[in-house]
Formats: C-alpha cells, sequence, structure tokens
C-alpha cells in the first residue's frame, strides 16, 4: 500500500515538474515564427561497442567484515559500457549469526544482482560515472535457529529449525558515483533503495536475515555499499563532442 | 534520455523516503493464549451471555492450576497455550445457575496448533506465533471457533462456548 501511493505520489510529481516543457504549443502565438531547433547529432553504432570491463568489491563489507563480530562478507562487482548505459552485476557471499538470551541463529548464502545503469556524464572520457539504475536480485541461503526457553507454566523446551534452502528476491532503485582516482582506478559509492522483497521456501521458521538485504522483517529498505574497482580497457572510449 | 534519467532521480528520491521503515521494537502483537467467552440461547434463540463460576480450571501438561474454587461467577477468561507441543488439553469443573439451582459440569477441550518461531532481534529474543488452531477433541454442548489467530490486537473473543 505504502508503495503504491508512493508510486503514485512520484507519478503526479513527475508529470508536474516535465509537463512543463518549453515546446508545448498550447501559449504559442499563432503569428510567433517557430524557432526550429537543431537536430541532435546521432549516436554514431560504434560508440555502443563496449570498451572494457570494470571489476572491483565492495569496502564497506570488507569493514563489516574488519570490524564487526556476527558477519562475513564479500561482494564483487561488474560492469561494461555500452555508450551510457552500463550492464552491472554483483556477487556476494554471506555468513551471519547472532545469538540472545534464549536462541542461536546462523545463516550461510550467496546473492547477485544484476541490471542496468545510465550514466549522466555526457563528456567524460574516463569513464567517470553519475549514474541511475535498476537491479534485480535473488539470494540463496540456508539458515538455522537453536531455542532454549523456559516458559512460566509449561516448563523448559529446546527447538532446532532449519530453513534449508530459501530464496528471496527484490528489486533496487540505485544511484551511484564512480571517479577514477589513479589510472584505471575507480572509487564510489552506491546508494540502493531496496523493493518489494519476497521470501520463497521458509518452512521452519521465519526467515531472520537475506544475504544481500539485512533484515527480512522489512519488504522495503535502504543501503549504500562504497566500492574500489579497477577497469580493464580494450578500447578508447568515444565521447560526443560538446556543440559549444 | 536525460528526461528518463530526471525522472528516474526523482522517483528514487520519493522511493527513498517510503523505504525508510521503522525498526521494529519488542512489542509484538502475538500473544500465546486462547480467550474465551461463554454464552446461551435465549428463548428467541439469540445469544446471550452466560457466567459460569470455575472450581478448577488446569491442564495435565502443567502442574499450573489456572483457575480453583473461584467464587466469582464469570464470562470471559483466558489461558496459555503450550510452547512445547503442538496440542494443549484444558480441563474444566465448573457451575453454573439453572432456575435457581447450581448445577455441576466437567468438560474438556483439546486444542491443536501450529508454532511459528521468528527472531525478532538479539534484544528482543524469540518470538512466537501459534497459528491454525483447532479443536482435536471437546465435551462441551456446542463450541464455535471465532478466531484462531492468536493476536493482541483482536478484540473478538477466540473461543465461544454454549452452555446450557
Amino acid at each position: 500500500m505504502r508503495l503504491i501511493l508512493s508510486c503514485l505520489f512520484f507519478s503526479i510529481i513527475s508529470i508536474s515538474l516535465f509537463g512543463q516543457v518549453p515546446n508545448s504549443s498550447a501559449n504559442t502565438d499563432s503569428t510567433e515564427q517557430r524557432i526550429v531547433e537543431p537536430e541532435r547529432p546521432k549516436v554514431p553504432k560504434s560508440f555502443f561497442i563496449p570498451t572494457g570491463l570494470r571489476i572491483g568489491t565492495d569496502l564497506v563489507a570488507l569493514g563489516v567484515n574488519a570490524f564487526g563480530d556476527n558477519r562475513q562478507r564479500y561482494e564483487f562487482q561488474a560492469d561494461v559500457d555500452f555508450h551510457r548505459i552500463y550492464l552491472i552485476g554483483s556477487y556476494g557471499v554471506n555468513q551471519y549469526q547472532t545469538s540472545g538470551e534464549e536462541f542461536e541463529y546462523t545463516n550461510n548464502g550467496n546473492y547477485f544482482r544484476i541490471g542496468l545503469e545510465a550514466d549522466f556524464l555526457k563528456f567524460d572520457p574516463d569513464h567517470n560515472t553519475l549514474t541511475f539504475g535498476l537491479r534485480y536480485a535473488r539470494a540463496n541461503y540456508s539458515e538455522s535457529l537453536t531455542t532454549d526457553i523456559l516458559s512460566p507454566i509449561y516448563g523448559p523446551y529446546q527447538e532446532n529449525l532449519n530453513n534449508e534452502a530459501v530464496s528471496a528476491r527484490w528489486f533496487e532503485m540505485t544511484t551511484g558515483l564512480r571517479v577514477m582516482v589513479l589510472k584505471n582506478l575507480y572509487m564510489g559509492y552506491t546508494f540502493r533503495i531496496q523493493l518489494n522483497r519476497r521470501i520463497f521456501n521458509a518452512t521452519e521458521f521465519r526467515s531472520y536475515d537475506i544475504p544481500g538485504f539485512g533484515r527480512a522483517e522489512f519488504k522495503n529498505r535502504w543501503t549504500f555499499n562504497y566500492y574500489l574497482t579497477y577497469r580493464i580497457p580494450w578500447k578508447e572510449k568515444n565521447v560526443m563532442e560538446r556543440s559549444r | 534520455m536525460e528526461s528518463i534519467i530526471k525522472k528516474g532521480l526523482v522517483i528514487l528520491l520519493i522511493t527513498g523516503i517510503f523505504a525508510c521503515e521503522v525498526d521494529s521494537n519488542c512489542g509484538s502483537v502475538n500473544v500465546d493464549y486462547v480467550t474465551f467467552s461463554t454464552v446461551t440461547l435465549n428463548a428467541n434463540l439469540e445469544e446471550i451471555t452466560k457466567n459460569v463460576r470455575f472450581d478448577s480450571v488446569f491442564s495435565p501438561q502443567t502442574d499450573s492450576i489456572f483457575a480453583y474454587q473461584d467464587s466469582n461467577f464469570i464470562s470471559s477468561f483466558r489461558l496459555p497455550l503450550s510452547p512445547v507441543e503442538n496440542q494443549t488439553e484444558f480441563f474444566f469443573y465448573y457451575s453454573v445457575n439453572v432456575a435457581g439451582d447450581t448445577v455441576n459440569y466437567g468438560d474438556t477441550i483439546r486444542f491443536t496448533y501450529e508454532k511459528r518461531n521468528r527472531v525478532d532481534s538479539p534484544e528482543c529474543g524469540i518470538d512466537m506465533e501459534f497459528v491454525g488452531m483447532d479443536t482435536a477433541y471437546q465435551t462441551f454442548d456446542s463450541l464455535i471457533i471465532v478466531n484462531d489467530t492468536l493476536k493482541r490486537t483482536v478484540n473478538a473473543p477466540n473461543i465461544k462456548l454454549f452452555i446450557f
């Protein structure tokens, strides 16, 4: 419901924002001479040939591994350019464990994301990017829960519960920045809004943690990654020339 | 292309606001008890509240006794289900006034259900949910399961016991 409302809300805003385009003919005087805009130069097809592969890892995950006690996560990401569109994918492995007074929980699994990103920066030959993107993400994992609870009326009891082959999927809207810090070495962040999470095959207990997503109780959430990537080029990037 | 990117950014910003869900606290809506109300039918076959005095209510699964020589007449009460097993049995010994006379009864209910565990958080511990409650055996005159969901937010009783 919240998602539907938000979709309606941003649709209204988008329409009102982008409805104010100058080529609307409703208010033009019929005597006014129409100004013919110069035709935009077409992007040559050769620009869409990929020029390199960028691979990297998530530094946030490495930081959590180093300074946290509960989670071990490694994530690798790769992207390839098709002019100003990037095909991007990431793969990660995740181990998580936590415990409380009356339980122990462990989670082991992997996840991937795949999607496209559109680059805002038109004229940058160095592959610095400011992007907006969409992703499909999926996680496969197993989790176990051991409880040791004392009921004040019925006494103590223990349970060992296992969700053996759980999967989850969600969608992501992202925005990110990559900046070349050394030749072919890039750093930058990705801010993700993760949406419409669904869990499959959690049979014995309610899933608690999803690799690559986080707490399973949320259907929508946001997260942040900081990547260090290296670009393996095989072709110079062609960029459109500025008109002025 | 720019238009798509701009629209995408607007979508991202607005959706981001709605994606910020509030973190949960320890207040679970799930409860571990069944709520009962005792009713009977009047001459027009309409349901009316029936007051009952429980001499004792207990379960063979625990040493605890839920009611013992209670002198009050009541028409609603609640009993805890066992989280140890997937069934709980209760024995009721009670009395009702019938035309000025006190009549004693003894009845039994055995509930079956499924338990679903959920880790709330390391701080809040385990949250157990009882779902699909049903009666495997019962000796009351009549009984209706009004609601098989055990939640704090449900106002209606889970079980209506008909006593004639």
